[in-house]
């Protein structure tokens, strides 16, 4: 499909009506397609020596949930590019400034979205993953160990289910009774499983809870993967939670996926789940009706107000002098001082605005 | 008798908690750990220096709340144990040296602050999550450890310390 005729799908979408069935009984391939830009503008505002900055690029492989239409960016006084990650094809956009040029990247990313909804029910004939791809999902992260006190969990919780898709369930379930969404965590948190099991330190955010998910599958041999992103819309589907547009700068979130064979990729957000309960409407009782929907829906559908960066960890920045970062998701700098914290405004200056594209 | 003595140890950690508070617990990870940093005043500290001395190392940032909240114990336990052998190192998990020091000022907290800005020691500490506190005996051994806020100053943190400073640099 070429960016003409893509664009003339996604307007289709926009004759649509504006809200999505609350009974959210969509089809993968019958839900309408929508086109976003999402600008970044990033300003180090006390650099020092050579300044780099990296920041995600929308994911580069198309999935039946996101396609990227393209890339422009721009590093006045300096020079810049994208990249592939060669591990797990994160796209990155990379710009370097020498000492005395005012750091400055802006970078717009397009693409088109539609909902997802995987049919649980009855194994169907989806693509099958190749067999590499496949391996990469399985595997301990720094992070994320398989073994030890993670497997010993994961083999408590999925006790006496026999399919992968049940043991998926049991875990889904598992963190949605037993984790909380922890307001105090910063940013959308680190991800660190390893920590979080042996501690049972249950709070937490998106990148925290998701991954708990990530970890506790692979530790079945489940292949699965966290989903680095950030909102891009508000929800269509009521929950105030669950949506960000306009400026998006703190809208960063992960969800999570996992394969099944004949199924595909089915996504899943027991992170999102905790998240209505913490913030809807100030707070919502675990039965309330509106937690209930979600936590149904979550297993198995996304709705896709949100654009996808990629699926990476422990990755390692092009020309960097640090170490590799545990997932990108937030811009990353670096300064003859070292890295700089991306949460930490006074330094590291960034805004991130999304509009919908009306053909 | 080693067993016993372990059961003992176990014990005494798991009653140096209040209800709610987060407990001190046994370290099993790697028995001596590295801290090399910059203080807050630019030189340079080293945790191999403080042998003799039992150390609270406690990992910290300002935007965490229970962190915030437990600081003053700290200084209660340290300013209790002044002039015995025993230090505070409060580490200050990936902030720049300004927003520290202005929080310090702001909060009037007196600790002697060790930056790690990088959180390259966080790492080599298995800090997965704050507030994050170690305790390291006179040989350097880290013997505790506690993850989430608690009050240092109560009597049974006292204890354990006082403990730990009598085995000495060369139990």
């Amino acid at each position: 499909m070429n960016r003409r005729e893509f664009l003339q799908v996604a307007s289709v979408g926009m004759i649509a009506p504006a809200t999505i069935p609350s009974a959210y009984a969509f089809t993968p391939d019958a839900a309408p397609w929508r086109s976003f830009e999402v600008t970044t503008r990033i300003e180090i505002l006390k650099p020092a020596g050579v300044t780099r900055v990296w920041i995600p690029a929308p994911l580069a492989q198309d999935t039946r949930y996101q396609k990227s239409i393209g890339d422009t960016f721009e590093a006045v006084g300096g020079t810049s590019g994208i990249i592939t990650e060669q591990r797990y094809g994160a796209g990155i956009i990379w710009a370097e400034w020498p000492a005395g040029v005012p750091p400055v990247l802006t970078h717009v990313g397009r693409f088109a979205t539609r909902n997802v909804a995987v049919d649980l029910s009855a194994i169907g004939d989806a693509k099958r993953e190749d067999k590499a791809t496949l391996a990469k999902f399985v595997r301990a992260t720094e992070y994320m160990p398989t073994d030890g006190a993670v497997k010993e969990l994961s083999d408590d919780i999925v006790d006496g289910q026999r399919t992968n898709l049940n043991k998926a369930r049991a875990i889904y379930e598992w963190i949605v009774d037993n984790t909380y969404r922890d307001p105090e965590t910063r940013g959308c948190g680190v991800g660190n499983i390893r920590f979080m099991v042996e501690n049972k330190a249950w709070g937490g955010k998106c990148a925290d809870l998701n991954a708990l998910f990530v970890a506790l599958a692979r530790a079945q041999g489940i292949p699965a993967r966290d989903v680095y992103g950030i909102r891009v819309a508000d929800s269509a589907l009521g929950y105030k939670s669950l949506g960000k547009s306009g400026n998006i700068s703190k809208a960063q979130h992960c969800r999570a996926e996992f394969y099944i064979d004949g199924l595909g990729w089915i996504p899943v957000d027991p992170a999102d789940v905790r998240k209505v309960i913490l913030e809807e409407d100030g707070g919502k009782s675990p039965d309330d009706p509106m937690v209930l929907a979600a936590r149904k829906r979550l297993f198995g559908s996304w709705e896709m107000n949100w654009l996808a960066y990629n699926f990476s960890h422990d990755i390692t920045l092009p020309n960097s002098s640090r170490g590799p970062l545990a997932f990108l998701m937030y811009p990353q700098s670096e300064t003859a001082e070292g890295r700089l914290d991306s949460l930490d405004a006074d330094n590291f200056k960034y805004t991130i605005t999304s509009k919908e594209i009306v053909a | 008798m080693m067993v016993r003595l372990a059961a003992a140890a176990l014990l005494a950690a798991a009653s140096l908690a209040h209800a709610g508070e987060a407990q001190l617990k046994p370290w099993r990870g790697k028995s001596t750990l590295e801290l090399a940093a910059s203080s807050l005043e630019g030189a340079k500290v080293d945790l191999r220096d403080y042998r003799g001395r039992v150390v609270i190392v406690n990992f910290w940032a300002t935007w965490c709340e229970p962190c915030r909240e437990e600081m003053p114990s700290l200084e209660r336990l340290r300013d209790k144990l002044a002039g015995r052998p025993f230090a505070v190192l409060a580490v200050n998990y990936g902030e720049s040296r300004e927003k520290v020091a202005k929080f310090l000022e702001h909060e009037m907290v007196s600790l002697p602050v060790v930056l790690d800005t990088q959180k390259e020691v966080a790492r080599d500490w298995d800090v997965g999550g704050l507030p994050m506190t170690f305790v390291v005996d006179a040989r350097g051994r880290v013997r505790y450890s506690v993850f989430g806020g608690r009050d240092w100053s109560d009597a049974g943190v006292r204890g354990l310390v006082e403990r730990l400073m009598a085995e000495g640099p060369h139990a």
